[in-house]
């Protein structure tokens, strides 16, 4: 989360991909650094117990929001 | 000279015990009644360290948070700590903010760590810590409430809520409250704080981010082979967070059991040698377990994968009560590269 917006703040455009589980943690982090509306894309929990074919799915399903935000940027 | 004014709200109660079921309230309590932070009692222990409210004693910038004196000892009141236990309080917040500890990891991690505090020197017995007998268990006031005021201030100053900002699957009974000494008095070898270069009369308090204390028995061994392999094999277990080999441990070494490997010579660099040698485990297992990817071969059998690189890595401590022969081994943090040990000197 942080190097996302970290990035961000320097004009790098950025995508931050979350886990379901950790959306709580990565919104207070966010806050934190005064970014408390910084949009993440979120992918399901648990990554490093699935199986390739499961990383990928969940690769292609994220990946339109990731050009999305790319191109469009945040702040 | 005018005393600054502290900084900190103020909250009308009717008296203590409304005070206790407000903070309850609040949620700024680590689950358990704490002492209502009054302002004479806030300034008792800034007055005994000569702080002045709004002294920034450390930082965590990847949170952006600031642990100023005031904070610390609003915290320590809370906790039940005496005034004259607010040096070993400002090494350790020094330590935590060390960039070498890196407390965010540790504090926000899965894995659920508390913090160790390992005190060394004349602050042992100036302090009355318990360095002996039920060494992680409860009775000393210097110890529960050192260890105590540690999570008080990650919990209130610094955000470590449970669920947001401290996600531990489990936890573990250590972060109520996690301090130790080293029993000096006793102990032939040379104490944790000396081996780190500081003087024998200095006093030091070591922060490190570790798993509960797996205790280790072996009642019939009298050589420090014997002993020392019943330890080596609890800290090869496959299940401690990370296999590689780039973390730390702390290692317990209990009277029974450093009488006896004093006795047969070895020292605590012995120790490390012997443990670092001994505390391997083959691929194959590392396979079996699925910890490690690829089909198992016969090679992977006979190649044993080293649970510590450095020797250094491994902290010998020597405690716990006079009967049984028990000692403890505590699995650190992932790598050093994220998190390592940090001593502070504690000014007093």
């Amino acid at each position: 989360m942080l190097d996302g917006i970290a990035l961000e703040k320097k004009g790098i455009p950025s995508a931050v991909i979350c886990t379901d589980a950790f959306i709580v943690t990565g919104k207070a982090m966010a806050a934190a650094h005064n970014a408390a509306d910084y949009p993440f894309i979120i992918v399901k929990h648990p990554i490093a117990s699935s199986t390739d074919e499961e990383l990928t799915e969940q690769a292609r399903m994220a990946t339109p929001q990731v050009a999305s935000m790319l191109q469009f940027g945040k702040f | 000279m005018p005393r600054k004014e502290l900084l900190s709200r103020r909250f009308e109660v009717k008296d203590s015990l409304e005070a206790i079921e407000f903070y309850f309230q609040k949620g700024w309590t680590d689950g358990l009644p704490v002492v209502p932070p009054t302002e004479d009692r806030i300034w008792e222990m800034l007055d005994y360290v000569k702080k002045e409210p709004d002294e920034i004693i450390g930082q965590i910038p990847v949170r952006r948070r600031v642990i100023t004196a005031e904070k610390i000892a609003i915290n320590a009141v809370m906790a039940g700590c005496l005034p004259a236990y607010m040096p070993v309080i400002l090494a350790a917040v020094e330590a935590l903010c060390d960039p070498a500890f890196s407390v965010h990891g540790p504090m926000t991690s899965t894995s659920g760590m508390g913090i160790l505090l390992i005190i060394n020197g004349p602050v042992i017995q100036d302090l009355d810590i318990n360095a002996g007998e039920n060494l992680f268990g409860p009775g000393r006031r210097a110890n529960a409430t050192l260890g105590r005021v540690i999570r008080l201030i990650l919990m209130n100053v610094c955000g470590a809520i449970p669920g947001v900002l401290d996600r531990s699957v489990l936890g573990h009974p250590g972060k109520y409250s996690y301090c130790i000494a080293e029993n000096e008095s006793v102990s032939p070898w040379e104490p944790l704080h000396v081996e780190k270069g500081f003087p024998k009369e200095i006093s030091t308090v070591t922060v490190f981010a570790g798993d509960a204390p797996h205790q280790v028995y072996n009642t019939l061994s009298r050589t420090p082979e014997g002993i020392l392999t019943t330890l080596a094999d609890v800290m090869g277990n496959l299940g401690r967070l990370t296999i590689h080999p780039n973390g730390e441990f702390v290692v317990v070494i209990g009277y029974e059991h450093m009488k006896r490997i004093a006795e047969a010579g070895w020292t605590k660099s012995d120790v490390r040698r012997f443990l670092a040698e001994k505390a391997r485990r083959s691929i194959a297992d590392i396979k079996r377990c699925g910890r490690m990817a690829g089909d198992i071969t016969p090679e992977d059998e006979k190649t044993l994968y080293p649970i510590v690189q450095n020797l250094e890595d491994i902290l010998v401590i020597a405690a716990g009560g006079s009967a049984g022969s028990v000692s403890a081994c505590i699995p650190g943090w992932t790598g050093i590269e994220h998190s390592r040990s940090v001593t502070k000197p504690i000014i007093y």
